[in-house]
């Protein structure tokens, strides 16, 4: 597009410079300060405004008289001249009607043409404008001293080539621009006007003022502003948006006196003044929208082939419109796009998710990945191999936040390179620093088979002799690398490699160089703080020294198995870094020799210069004859490098041979006292499959640990139900071993990974939170329950838990499972536990698939069992198929606790066989003692013949495994019901309540609480809350003494019943007991007995308070013998 | 402990006081910032931030449930999953302008990656609120199945339409979001 640019005179004889520029009905802009016509034009300050304004308009804009293209010297600026200038514009084209835009100065011009002339000016915008200039609107001193000085800036500084004083300018109008745009309006200050006319036009524009027209404005108006505008203050636009008739104020969020296109305040502010003019935004009507979606709809029912004819409709209507239903229908094709789309959203929501884990086997480079190593703060390690050499490597990843960071990336390179150059026994070979195809930085380096000192110190202290040596061995490598003159930074036990040969291999030179990129922030692990030197935990420089104070860590750990400073957190432990000092090595560690406690003391010396002066200096202690007793004095050591190194293996040596034996001695005064673990937590293992899906998986294997784990005799093991409420905890481990009374917790993760599974956990002290153990495991997905039992195993020989020869064998034993059938078992283990009818009903689905593809496998034969008893009314031939399931089950394995709980549970309820089903109970929780379900059922079968004491027992020996159930919780409640200790039983059921507050059924318990303290207000209430309770209010009124009523919801059950339902005969029995009507009761309850599936509730005849009329009945007692209860 | 409040105002939207679900998003808001930024804080690096759970645990901490039925809930979760997007939104454009201003990003290694769809996140958000001022239905459905983790059925019971309207909302949204932000 070009714009016209013509002259015209005004009266006062000035040339003017106006431009016109678009196609459409004109829009007028009321010239401004600073304008310049062609200047402007196609600037990156204005360009936007002028293309947008031109779009559906044609533009008028004129340069302000002395301003731009117009006359520069001029004696008149007054703005009664400035109006004189619009209108000789105006007239000079002929407009009729047009909306007029004021901006800044250009506003009160605007303001007052329009009241002037209100035929011509259809709508009227302000923009960043005022009715009074800033002498009038703010005359405070500072305001008027602020404009004295910019006008001596503009004087003095102006016409300068230098830009300082007009940037001083710029920075007002537009502090937000870029470097562009903010020199392109330096250069326009320069050109478009003198400084001495820019200075008289400040002088005058402060003494503008029209405020007294505003309320004879009649146009519809529209006043924009920006927020935070530095050069007219918002204030300035709501006092003309106020004034001005019928008003309205779009505040805008912006610090810029011009909108630039960047920003979101101008799309707002277009979109506004369009609306304002009744030009609709580009795109779609409403209209337009609702048939968009009909036509989409239809569209997709359509083959896609067919569809042309529908785009042709709508292509009739509106080509925008085509176009639309084209580009969605198109988007909707892509589907590559909508999963990335999902996957990009789902990444977001779950923005914390872990690293990607590189797949074994796949090829990076030259190398071919064989298993991850390890992950930290400072990245991936995975073991490989190098496929060009045929040798092992280990090849680090960078963190990816380090990767997005260009500059971080660059000197991790420069570091790793020095590093490389490194050549050092005691330093670890950098191969290669190399980059993958999607540009992930990482360093091959050489692979050493053998463990980190961080994996030996967790184990405990280390042997003075070993002690020694790796001090030793890593002073000799920091020494070379500060030769070097580079400095490790990350000195810590994870980073030393201690071969199988007692090698010491120094790893990660030069990569905690990132540390002030923001290592330390991101990656903050305590373990990394815990080792910073002052100087580096304060972020001042740090020299070689520094790696000196963190060796000394290194050693203090060693030394006493407990870090020098403990901050349970990264502030406290920075805290404790530079202020405080550590607690003596001999206190800890009293058979250390003195000289050794020296060294420590002179390694963690706060100030650099205390320390050694380098690592030399510490090598000569080290060496010092003082070391060793006198029987094993060493020759001065030889300044000759070979000899040197020879010799003072020789010296370790002699040191480590005398220290060991020390130490064997000593050891059982030597380490430090700590209570026996017997009880224990396992945490919900977590799933790192990275699929959600595959959340049953780790489940299941947090529960197999459990299970194995709760068959020790000695070990109190927490089960699974309490375990699964801490899934997402945010609860600290202190806290959670606090609570469940555990003296340590494992916590880890499952990985499933094709037909390998790997499980990592961590045994953690409950009270310190100290990590006591870790290890990983891993084995073939067949020989998962073999992998269930190495852990268990290890977590018990860790806690030094005794065995007995049985539960050995039981540990050491696991059969082979087909994983497929192993998955279904775990799917409906996880059913089952969700504890509803149809939940068991799924379960048993899950498991008769288990059985089919591997029928061997006794535990699904067991639950199997189990889900089918737990349905309480089973038909004749589930019945069958559950019993035959118990016995495969036992078949099997007679060592199996649930098949004994299924088979006490089938013996109970659908043979009143009370007691084999008591022995089979007692059967489960003697082969796992661990067994709540089994100390549960056994307790409410104790309740149901009578036997509360015994029952209670055995409930809390249930809440003893299972804390936080509220199952059991709310059993114990039902024991107290029956045991007719109602205050108790209200106490038990709402302490389940308050586990559970959703759990319906303790209401029910609630209510036949209330109902036999004769509180039957609240027993309604409380069996209001209830379904099942709804049906059988019955009961309340018979007892209230509302006959009516009650005899009311008896028809109402009687019409409900079908077939045989024992909970309604049961229900119909109990509300004539109430009424005591005792044969119609006694009639009810045979038929209950009679009917083809009576089971459980008839197991609370013995018991239930409500049947007390019936109990000297003969008929009664016949029923009780029947059912073996009497 | 149930809040009377959030009960109160379901029980207000169930008598048809529409005002009342704007009052509910207010009570929502931080309450649930509250529990997703706890959430963030005790998570360990592997886990993923469950915005279904996080929901529901809203629901069961806010309501007295048993005196609210499936409408009430409903507009629990309409409001809750409107929260979710602002929640999520404001920690990313937090993110963005932490990374912007050259401070770090408090993550964990994973950080990066997610630093990436995080960006992404905004432009979705912006995305939907243009598509705000044309269909803001399809904008719900974006942000229960999204936000608040809903399936189809869920969704249709929160926005009180069926579900094959959700079924072609839901596809043309995601169509308008793939056009809008893809290539």
């Amino acid at each position: 597009m070009e714009q016209d640019i013509r002259f015209c005179t005004t009266p006062d004889g000035v040339r003017l410079a106006y431009a016109t520029v678009g196609e459409g009905p004109p829009l007028v802009k009321v010239a401004h300060w600073l304008s310049h016509l062609e200047y402007d034009w196609d600037s990156p300050v204005w360009r936007h405004w002028l293309n947008e304004l031109s779009g559906r308009h044609r533009l008028v804009r004129y340069d302000e008289r002395g301003c731009g293209l117009s006359d520069r010297h001029v004696d008149d600026l007054s703005l009664e001249a400035w109006v004189q200038d619009l209108e000789t514009v105006i007239d000079t084209l002929g407009l009729e009607r047009f909306p007029l835009l004021g901006t800044s100065q250009g506003g009160p011009v605007a303001v007052t043409y329009a009241v002037r002339h209100p035929e011509k000016v259809s709508h009227l915008i302000l923009y960043g404008s005022f009715a009074q200039g800033w002498a009038k609107f703010n005359n405070a001193p500072h305001v008027v001293e602020r404009m004295q000085a910019l006008l001596t800036i503009i004087r003095t500084g102006w016409g300068q080539d230098n830009p300082a004083f007009r940037q001083i300018f710029t920075s007002w109008f537009i502090p937000e621009a870029t470097t562009e745009q903010k020199r392109w309006f330096n250069d326009l200050e320069r050109i478009t006007m003198a400084p001495e006319t820019a200075a008289r036009c400040i002088v005058e524009f402060g003494n503008f003022d029209v405020l007294d027209l505003l309320p004879q404005v009649a146009v519809p108006t529209l006043v924009l502003h920006a927020r935070d505008d530095a050069l007219v203050p918002f204030g300035a636009g709501r006092q003309l948006a106020s004034t001005i008739p019928d008003a309205r104020l779009v505040s805008l969020e912006s610090k810029n006196h011009i909108l630039l296109e960047a920003e979101p305040a101008w799309p707002r502010f277009l979109n506004e003044v369009r609306r304002f003019l009744g030009v609709e935004p580009e795109g779609l009507t409403a209209d337009h929208w609702d048939q968009l979606s009909a036509l989409f709809k239809r569209a997709l029912a359509l083959p896609p082939d067919e569809r042309d004819a529908l785009l042709d409709q709508a292509h009739r209507d509106n080509p925008t419109l085509r176009r639309e239903l084209e580009s969605l229908l198109a988007a909707d094709a892509q589907a590559g796009l909508t999963e990335d789309l999902d996957k990009a959203l789902k990444a977001s929501l779950v923005s914390w998710s872990a690293t990607a884990t590189i797949q074994p086997g796949r090829a990076i480079s030259h190398y071919t990945i064989l298993d991850k190593l390890g992950a930290g703060g400072m990245g991936v390690v995975y073991k490989a191999r190098d496929t060009d050499l045929d040798r092992l490597v280990a090849l680090k990843f960078l963190p990816p936040q380090l990767n997005a960071h260009a500059e971080a990336k660059q000197r991790f390179v420069h570091e790793a390179k020095a590093a490389s150059a490194l050549d050092h026994t005691n330093i670890c070979t950098i191969y290669e620093i190399g980059e993958t195809d999607d540009r992930q930085c990482f360093i091959a380096m050489a692979f050493y088979d053998g463990e980190t000192l961080k994996q030996k110190i967790e184990r405990g202290p280390l042997p003075l002799g070993a002690i020694l040596d790796y001090t030793g061995q890593v002073a000799e490598g920091l020494s070379r690398a500060h030769e070097a003159g580079i400095v490790h930074r990350d000195v810590k036990p994870a980073n030393v490699m201690v071969t199988g040969r007692g090698k010491i291999k120094l790893l990660d030179f030069g990569i905690a160089k990132m540390a002030d990129v923001d290592l330390t922030k991101t990656g903050s692990t305590i373990g990394t703080a815990a080792y910073m030197s002052p100087e580096q935990a304060r972020g001042l420089a740090v020299d070689h020294r520094s790696d000196l104070w963190s060796l000394g860590v290194v050693l203090y750990e060693m030394l006493t198995g407990q870090r020098p400073f403990l901050g349970d957190y990264q502030p406290a432990i920075v805290y404790e870094i530079v202020h405080e000092e550590p607690e003596p090595v001999s206190t800890l560690r009293p058979e250390a020799p003195e000289t050794l406690a020296r060294i420590v003391e002179k390694l963690l010396r706060k100030t650099p210069d205390e320390r050694y002066p380098d690592a030399e200096a510490l090598l000569a202690d080290l060496r010092s004859p003082e070391q060793m007793p006198e029987a094993v004095q060493s020759p001065t050591p030889s300044r000759k490098p070979a000899a040197a190194g020879r010799s003072r293996v020789w010296v370790y040596g002699a040191a480590a041979l005398f220290l060991i034996v020390l130490a064997l001695v000593g050891r059982a005064l030597l380490t430090p006292g700590q209570a026996p673990i017997d009880s224990i937590a396992v945490l919900p293992l977590a799933n790192f499959s990275g699929d959600p899906e595959q959340a049953y998986f780790a489940d299941g294997m947090t529960e197999e640990v459990i299970a194995v784990l709760g068959r020790i005799e000695a070990l109190r093991v927490i089960s699974r139900t309490s375990m699964m409420r801490y899934k997402q905890t945010t609860k600290s481990l202190p806290e959670i071993a606090q609570e469940l009374g555990v003296a340590a917790v494992v916590e880890g993760s499952v990985e499933q990974d094709g037909d390998r599974v790997r499980i990592d956990v961590r045994l953690i002290d409950g009270a310190s939170e100290e990590r006591l153990w870790e290890h990983e495991f891993e084995r073939e997905m067949r020989d998962v329950l073999a992998l269930r039992q190495d852990v268990a195993r290890s977590i018990a020989r860790e806690i030094e838990i005794t065995l007995s020869s049985e539960e050995e064998a039981r540990l050491a034993d696991a059969p082979v499972v087909n994983p497929e059938a192993f998955d279904w078992y775990l799917k409906g283990v996880q059913a089952l536990h969700l504890r509803d009818l149809d939940a068991y009903e799924r379960a048993a689905g899950y498991f008769e698939q288990s059985i089919a593809i591997d029928a061997s496998f006794a535990p699904a034969h067991a639950r199997l069992a189990f889900s089918y008893a737990l349905q309480w009314d089973l038909s004749p031939d589930a019945m069958a198929t559950a019993r035959e399931a118990v016995e495969t089950a036992l078949r099997l394995d007679p060592s199996l606790s649930e098949a004994y709980v299924a088979t006490g549970l089938i013996q109970q309820f659908y043979d009143w066989n009370w007691e084999s089903a008591e022995q089979a109970f007692r059967q489960a929780v003697q082969v796992n003692p661990g067994n709540d379900e089994a100390h549960h059922e056994l307790a409410q079968l104790l309740m149901r013949r009578g036997r509360f004491e015994d029952a209670i027992a055995a409930e809390n020996r249930a809440l003893f495994y299972n804390p936080l159930s509220a199952l059991y919780r709310s059993g114990l409640g039902e024991i107290y019901l029956y045991y007719r200790q109602y205050d108790r039983a209200i106490d038990e059921i709402n302490k389940a309540l308050d586990l559970e507050p959703d759990r319906s059924i303790a209401y029910y318990w609630l209510g036949r609480v209330y109902l036999h303290q004769a509180r039957y207000d609240d027993a309604l209430a409380a069996w209001e809350r209830t379904p099942r309770g709804m049906g059988w209010l019955g009961e309340i009124y018979a007892q209230w003494g509302r006959r009516e009523e009650a005899l009311q919801r008896a028809d109402e059950l009687m019409a409900q019943l079908e077939g045989e339902d024992m909970y309604t005969l049961w229900g119909l029995s109990l509300i004539y007991a109430g009424l005591n009507e005792k044969d119609q009761a006694l009639d009810w309850l045979e038929r209950a007995y009679a009917s083809p599936s009576p089971s459980a509730i008839l197991t609370y005849l013995k018991v239930e308070p409500t049947l007390d009329p019936l109990r000297s009945e003969p008929r009664f007692q016949a029923l009780l013998a029947k059912t073996g209860l009497e | 402990m149930p809040d009377v409040d959030v009960t109160q105002l379901l029980l207000d939207l169930e008598d048809g006081r529409r005002d009342a679900f704007d009052r509910l998003l207010v009570k929502v808001y931080p309450a649930l910032r509250e529990m997703a930024h706890a959430k963030l804080r005790g998570q360990r690096a592997s886990e993923t931030l469950n915005t279904t759970g996080l929901v529901h645990d809203a629901y069961l901490k806010l309501v007295r449930y048993q005196d609210v039925n499936w409408k009430g809930r409903a507009h629990f979760f309409g409001a809750a999953a409107q929260t979710m997007r602002r929640i999520l939104v404001d920690h990313a454009r937090a993110k963005a302008s932490q990374k912007r201003s050259g401070q770090q990003v408090g993550l964990t290694q994973a950080g990066a990656a997610a630093a990436v769809s995080m960006d992404r996140l905004i432009e979705i958000d912006d995305a939907l609120r243009r598509l705000e001022e044309h269909r803001p239905r399809w904008v719900r459905v974006i942000e229960c199945r999204y936000f608040a983790g809903l399936n189809i059925e869920e969704t249709a019971e929160v926005l009180g339409i069926s579900h094959g309207t959700v079924s072609n909302d839901w596809r043309a949204a995601r169509a308008w979001l793939k056009r809008e932000l893809g290539s």
